[in-house]
């Protein structure tokens, strides 16, 4: 949408036409959108924690319930190992990225049909419609970043070094949660069922994914998967930016991460601006 | 070169009947691409009569072609189902034509709702913001106009209150003042009057009457004839998607009234046996009951509505809104004299509205009839049951109440006066 107010006559002239099948991917006229995309997120945040009693705590509370929790399970009665470092301390490490990725991913998922009454009626950039719950949802992070080191220091550790590349790797499972929403949130308006099939897909995904267990418990014959599994390297990166003593993504992970998000990401976008253009006729 | 800020060019935008449903499921789509690549030619015998009956594609606007130039405030006038929103929905890029051309110079400001995006859980300031962006102010404009805004809305006091505080009043206040001070050069306003209360409604007209007169160009779509005739200098007259008139705004609101006088002997009930509410019959007659069409302003006015209902619904209202020359003159729900709305069972029923003598004054009549529950629209008549009330038996030269004087009915309020100095 172009933002600046004129009322000069030598103003821009709009074309609009029918246009079929697939187009080109409007990047400037999201990059144009950014103020509308912070107060979005903005309107989240506040919704989200205002009404609560304990606010921003409880973005800190469920984690730290999961880590108990599964720390008793899997740590303590199942005995997972955890490459060295305290089993919560390992848990805690990956959960934080992957619970930013689930809850944005499933957010973003439903979008497009949650915000059907704002669409019906006014138009603005769509792309950002599934891009707003997953960068709020991610700024959940930093919060939990926190409690990871507050964890660490209770185990006597001291965060690595390495920590100044964390938050590239929670851009990579941000920007995986941004392709992954486009993609489902414009099939999520073709068909409802998709929202079903999202759950599944979340808790399949969790346990395909290195978050409770390290990669090395997998047999060597299946470590192929967790190569194709784009979520793979942004978990275990961050778990290594962080605690610095678990292993870090192989190169081969990466790269292969790095790929599958990009392609998914374009691909989204592409497939999100054919959808978009019939969306509100189907809505 | 003419100076056309917008301009329509053959525009069509149809819609494929299967599609416009909501709920469409995954199992429906393989099912559908199934029997195409492998039973070619079989419907479902359902489908097929549909079909059959309706034509797959309904035509919301074709071959739709006019300019708008700079400065114009141009009405968009037709029944319900006419294209006008349609057309409204492209213009401000909510939906796309299938075919055609629009281009528009300049930014459009879109209002096809006031409040949309309105966050209850927010405050009225925050909910300005975004509402402002969402519409398509940079912030700084905002900021800049933000005293202005909140004082338009007199809702200064409460602008740090969440707006879930607010009364709906206020709420549309609010929203209203945010929109009005869009400073877009081409503003497109889809029946934003029929918000607040009267006084605020004549600061709205005001303000968008200020903002015509500021060589802004307006395209407006409204039900209300008598706004369309004070604001707009253009119209244009739309009929089953089609454009039928474009020119002068009286010439067009006198060929849409001849045309609803037209359509409106055909008689538009369509009784479809699979929804659970249907309108059978509507009558307006006099009180020995005889169907009728002409009143004299002293004749009780009966309408009489006749309908099915096939499921049990819940909290079931009619009601009619009653138009006096393509003006909205009162409203009057079935439920009005009930202290709650009741569970109607199924079964047929008659329902009759009496209006007494002396309260219609001399126009032309029709009634826009509804049903539905509060939360749901079942069933719609536009401008159904016309009739006219006609100054016979009365000499109204002198009255209050004459049909050329200000106002809509006859006021039932009676005058005495007494001299008070001996």
């Amino acid at each position: 949408m172009m933002n600046i107010a004129t009322s000069h006559p030598t103003d821009p002239v709009h074309v609009i036409t029918a246009r079929q099948g697939w187009r080109s991917i409007d990047f400037a006229e999201i990059w144009a959108s950014r103020s509308l995309v912070w107060l979005f997120i903005q309107r989240d945040l506040t919704v989200r924690y205002k009404q609560t009693i304990f606010g921003v705590l409880w973005v800190v509370l469920q984690p730290l319930g999961i880590t108990i929790v599964y720390s008793i399970f899997f740590g303590y009665i199942a005995r997972i190992p955890s490459e060295g470092v305290p089993y919560p301390v390992f848990l805690l490490g990956g959960t934080i990225l992957w619970q930013s990725f689930s809850r944005g991913t499933s957010e973003a998922g439903v979008s497009l049909v949650a915000q059907q009454g704002i669409i019906a009626k006014i138009y603005f950039a769509r792309p950002i419609i599934p891009l707003t719950p997953v960068i709020s949802t991610f700024v959940d992070c930093g919060v939990m970043l926190l409690l990871l080191v507050g964890l660490m220091l209770f185990f006597h550790m001291v965060p690595s070094w390495t920590i100044i590349l964390a938050p590239a790797f929670a851009l990579l499972a941000a920007a995986l949660a941004y392709a992954i929403g486009l993609w489902l949130s414009a099939l999520d308006a073709l068909y409802r069922d998709v929202r079903y099939m999202l759950s599944f897909l979340i808790q399949f995904w969790y346990f395909a994914t290195p978050v409770i267990y390290p990669l090395s418990l997998v047999p060597q014959k299946f470590r192929f998967l967790f190569v194709l599994n784009p979520l793979t390297a942004p978990i275990e990166g961050f778990r290594w930016a962080v605690v610095g003593n678990t292993t870090p993504p192989d190169t081969l992970t990466l790269c292969s991460s790095i790929i599958t998000t990009t392609v998914l990401l374009l691909t989204g976008l592409a497939f999100f601006r054919r959808v978009e253009r019939s969306v509100v006729d189907r809505i | 070169m003419s100076d056309a800020v917008i301009k329509v060019e053959n525009l069509s935008k149809s819609y494929r009947l299967g599609e416009i449903r909501t709920g469409r499921t995954l199992g429906d789509a393989i099912e559908k691409s199934f029997r195409k690549r492998f039973l070619p030619n079989t419907l479902p015998p359902e489908e097929l009569l549909r079909a059959k009956k309706q034509g797959e594609i309904l035509w919301a606007l074709k071959d739709v072609s006019f300019e708008v130039e700079r400065g114009d405030v141009l009405g968009i006038i037709g029944r319900n189902g006419a294209g006008k929103s349609t057309m409204l929905k492209i213009m401000s890029r909510i939906t796309e034509p299938t075919a055609g051309r629009m281009e528009i110079r300049g930014q459009i400001g879109s209002l096809l709702e006031v409040g949309t995006g309105f966050h209850p859980e927010l405050t009225g300031r925050e909910n300005v913001y975004l509402n402002g962006a969402l519409l398509g102010m940079p912030r700084a404009e905002i900021t800049r106009q933000f005293d202005t805004i909140v004082d338009f809305s007199e809702v200064a006091k409460f602008i740090d209150t969440p707006v879930k505080r607010y009364s709906s009043g206020m709420q549309t206040r609010l929203a209203f003042a945010v929109a009005a001070h869009l400073d877009a050069p081409i503003l497109i306003v889809d029946e934003v009057l029929s918000v607040g209360d009267t006084a605020f409604q004549k600061k709205c007209l005001g303000k968008i009457n200020s903002m015509t007169s500021s060589g802004r160009t307006v395209v407006f779509v409204s039900h209300n004839m008598g706004a369309i005739s004070e604001l707009c200098n253009k119209a244009a007259l739309m009929h089953h998607g089609k454009l039928l008139g474009f020119g002068p705004t009286h010439k067009m609101i006198d060929q849409y009234v001849q045309l609803l006088g037209d359509s409106s002997k055909a008689g538009q009930i369509v009784v479809d046996e699979n929804e659970p509410f249907s309108f059978i019959s509507l009558s307006a007659s006099k009180a020995d009951g005889k169907p009728c069409e002409m009143f004299d302003i002293a004749d009780e006015v009966v309408i009489q509505i006749t309908y099915r209902v096939r499921e049990t619904i819940p909290e079931l209202q009619i009601a009619g809104i009653f138009l006096r020359n393509m003006m909205e003159a009162f409203y009057a729900i079935d439920t009005d004299a009930a202290d709650s709305l009741e569970t109607v069972k199924p079964g047929l029923y008659q329902a009759t509205y009496r209006l007494p003598g002396m309260f219609l004054k001399a126009g032309s009549y029709s009634v826009r009839i509804t049903a539905g529950t509060p939360s749901k629209l079942m069933q719609e008549l536009d401008y159904a049951l016309p009739f006219e009330v006609e100054e016979l038996s009365l000499n109204t030269q002198q009255k209050g109440y004459r049909s050329g004087r200000p106002g809509l009915v006859i006021p039932p309020g009676t005058w005495t006066t007494q001299k008070q100095d001996d």
